[in-house]
């Protein structure tokens, strides 16, 4: 057990050198945004009239695009937008293709780490990059949210996690839209 | 008048022992984040006692022609054909010396928007014993309330969809679920749709949740593939393994309502409705044939009455959100006169309970039926239904199936004589084929198309239960242009994507699973061949790799 415990301080400082330095590849050659699902890449294209907003702020005069699923899309030239954007709680709204469902960036970042990680190791992981735990999901052990801000910076942090070879796979949390039939 | 009909209904209520006694559900409902303090016995959710009601007729019952099938007609002209319906009132005749034959102790989770839980015809059924939940994007899935916040039409689809399921029965009010006397769970995960809190919908209490009712998923009508993500996937996964206490919590899906949409969307082109975990539903109308939305596929499991906007035919007569509220606010035409409830629910979202409710009294027959069982017994039960139709055809084990309705149309009572004397199926075997690189042009806007085998051989498998086939093209700029066929060994073709439109640009295929169940009992050994089409003209690409995975016995 000590000896598991080195060797994950050890690979928990190159973890973190690795976070610390490098800047997450969030984009293709081709420009579109790239994420992981499952270790699997996967292209999303943002979609530059929109911006995503997450929250309840009392908005009057403008209507947005599209609202529910606790989310209110508004047109980039909106004010709104631009009140949405300054509240921090907002996001680009990507789109898997031209004219595909929405998705966007709410914030927070979710990773499977090994299996075989104690409690004590997954702390300490989480310690040493300075991540904080928001819940656990029941699929298995050791799958963990991670707190993130809303927007890009959910997709490179889950993105940095991935490329770091440190975990199982990192995605971040997405909205996504979704209808009742 | 809305209101003097509440409250008329509302003093009918106190006249009925047991009609709100044990106070309102949601409240009970709504206690700390917390999993229950002591497991419940599988499946035996504790619904509030039966016996303290007055019996008294579901005033309409006589409406709900998706239950029993006189050959109703509507205002606008439309009239059902006698007998298309889910043949399900033998069920509840037969209850026989334990008089549990109506879904008692079986838990449904309604996944949708919300429900109204203290509805006067759904609360005596919500879960005494188990929590409903919701979700915000801004903290963690909580025990609640799960009634919705709106009042719109869309706010009361789960309240609609619930009463499908499990509206109370025999207590004067309203009409009536297909499984009157199951527990309702309510799980809104449409507030707040996010990765993480879609894999809590799956697996929450599935210890406990013996049916997860799915009457949702991405937009219908775009002819856009739209993928299901590893997370869901394990989620299901999870509940298939460890829901209803090991033996599987039953997912049922609703298929999908866009086919009427100029894209003419294929329910494969869905990669929850063709996940091999779920049970796809697709619709049929008040006549017994395909509702002129709901999805084709090759992953359709089986069909259920869903009915057709009430300006067109016969809607689905269920619970709405209680006054004026919901999608009958008074005063339509098409709509009862009793604000609570409508005559106007339609979709494939409507056909997905009532499959839920069947199969609910099914596991009620034999608690021991496994998840894959409960698939086999509604495939083998299910009813041939518009037998004329021209997507019928026969597949190489001798079952009749059609990319509109699975198996058919779901047939509660023989469903249920079926599950009361199936063997469990053995262990499932899966085989999967490497990965067969094609890399070869697909000849543009031409019949000629493109061919390719893979070779299967001893797998062990001689009944198959669910295929899945992933293809790539990712260089073809618009997967629309294709049209895609599959081949058994047995000789079986199967249709896995028409050419159609797409709102926007249709995604390449990379990688994109089609999920097949179409091919139930053939043997999995020998050639499996794909032959790919691109019939339109301007966009072309490569026929990349594809690869086969069987999954059966």
């Amino acid at each position: 057990m000590k000896s598991l415990k080195s060797r994950h301080a050890a690979a928990i400082m190159i973890v973190a050198a690795t976070a610390a330095q490098a800047c997450a590849q969030v984009k293709d050659n081709a420009g579109a945004y790239v994420w992981y699902d499952g270790g699997r890449p996967r292209q999303v294209q943002v979609d530059k009239s929109l911006v995503a907003e997450f929250g309840g702020r009392d908005e009057a005069g403008s209507e947005p695009v599209a609202r529910g699923n606790g989310v209110r899309v508004w047109r980039q030239q909106d004010q709104a937008a631009s009140r949405a954007v300054a509240t921090g709680k907002s996001s680009p709204v990507f789109r898997d293709s031209e004219g595909g469902a929405m998705r966007a960036l709410p914030g927070n970042v979710i990773v499977r780490l090994d299996p075989s990680w104690s409690d004590e190791q997954v702390a300490a992981w989480l310690a040493q990059n300075g991540l904080t735990e928001i819940r656990r999901l029941p699929i298995g052990r050791n799958v963990l949210v991670l707190a993130s801000p809303p927007g890009l910076a959910a997709l490179e942090l889950a993105n940095r996690l991935q490329q770091s070879g440190q975990v199982v796979s990192a995605q971040p949390e997405w909205w996504e839209q979704r209808s009742t039939r | 008048m809305a209101k003097l009909l509440t409250l008329k209904t509302a003093a009918l209520c106190m006249l009925l022992a047991g009609c709100g006694g044990g106070g309102d559900s949601s409240s009970r409902s709504a206690g700390p984040d917390q999993a229950p303090a002591t497991t419940p016995a599988p499946t035996a959710d504790l619904a509030p006692p039966a016996q303290q009601q007055v019996a008294a007729p579901d005033p309409l019952y006589g409406r709900q022609w998706h239950l029993k099938n006189t050959g109703q007609s509507a205002a606008n002209g439309a009239s059902a054909t006698a007998g298309e319906d889910l043949n399900v009132e033998p069920v509840w005749n037969s209850c026989g010396d334990s008089g549990a034959c109506k879904g008692e102790g079986i838990s449904i989770a309604v996944v949708d928007r919300g429900v109204e839980t203290g509805h006067q015809d759904l609360r005596q059924n919500v879960s005494a014993s188990l929590f409903n939940r919701v979700y915000s994007l801004s903290g963690a899935a909580a025990n609640g309330d799960p009634t919705p916040a709106g009042t719109d039409a869309d706010a009361a689809h789960g309240t609609a969809v619930a009463g499908i399921a499990a509206a109370r029965d025999n207590n004067g009010l309203g009409g009536r679920g297909v499984a009157p006397r199951a527990s309702l769970l309510a799980y809104a995960l449409l507030q707040a749709s996010t990765s993480s809190n879609e894999a809590d919908a799956m697996t929450y209490q599935a210890a406990n949740i013996s049916v997860s009712n799915n009457s949702w998923g991405p937009p219908d009508g775009t002819g856009q593939l739209v993928d299901s993500g590893s997370l869901w996937q394990d989620a299901v996964a999870a509940g298939l393994q460890n829901g209803r206490n090991g033996l599987g919590t039953i997912y049922v899906w609703a298929a999908g309502n866009g086919y009427d949409s100029g894209a003419q969307d294929l329910s494969n082109y869905d990669g929850y409705a063709n996940y091999r975990g779920v049970i796809a539903v697709g619709a049929v109308n008040a006549q017994g044939r395909q509702a002129s939305y709901s999805e084709p596929g090759a992953n359709v499991w089986v069909a259920a009455p869903g009915g057709e906007v009430c300006q067109a035919g016969l809607g689905i007569t269920t619970t709405d959100l209680s006054g004026v509220a919901g999608r009958n606010t008074g005063g339509s035409a098409d709509e009862l006169a009793d604000p609570d409830y409508t005559q106007c629910m339609d979709g494939t979202s409507a056909a997905t309970p009532a499959v839920s409710g069947v199969v609910a009294l099914m596991l009620q027959a034999n608690p021991t039926l496994g998840w894959r069982d409960v698939r086999a017994v509604l495939a083998q039960s299910a009813r041939q239904n518009d037998p004329a139709g021209a997507s019928w055809r026969t597949n190489g084990a001798g079952h009749r199936v059609s990319d509109a309705y699975g198996f058919g149309m779901v047939n509660a009572e023989a469903a249920v004589n079926a599950a009361r004397i199936f063997s469990r199926l053995p262990a499932q075997l899966t085989y999967r084929s490497p990965s067969q690189t094609v890399n070869l042009a697909i000849p543009d806007n031409s019949a000629t198309g493109l061919g390719s085998a893979i070779s299967v051989g001893n797998s062990g498998i001689r009944h198959i239960e669910w295929v899945d086939v992933t293809f790539s093209a990712p260089g073809h700029a618009y997967s629309g242009d294709l049209r895609i066929l599959l081949t058994s060994p047995s000789g079986t073709e199967q249709v896995l994507a028409e050419p159609h439109f797409c709102s926007g640009r249709c995604a390449p295929y990379d990688g994109w699973r089609f999920g097949i169940g179409h091919y139930l009992d053939e043997p999995a050994d020998g050639i499996w061949k794909i032959s790919v089409q691109d019939l339109r003209p301007v966009d072309s690409g490569v026929f990349q790799s594809w690869q086969v995975t069987v999954y059966g016995h």
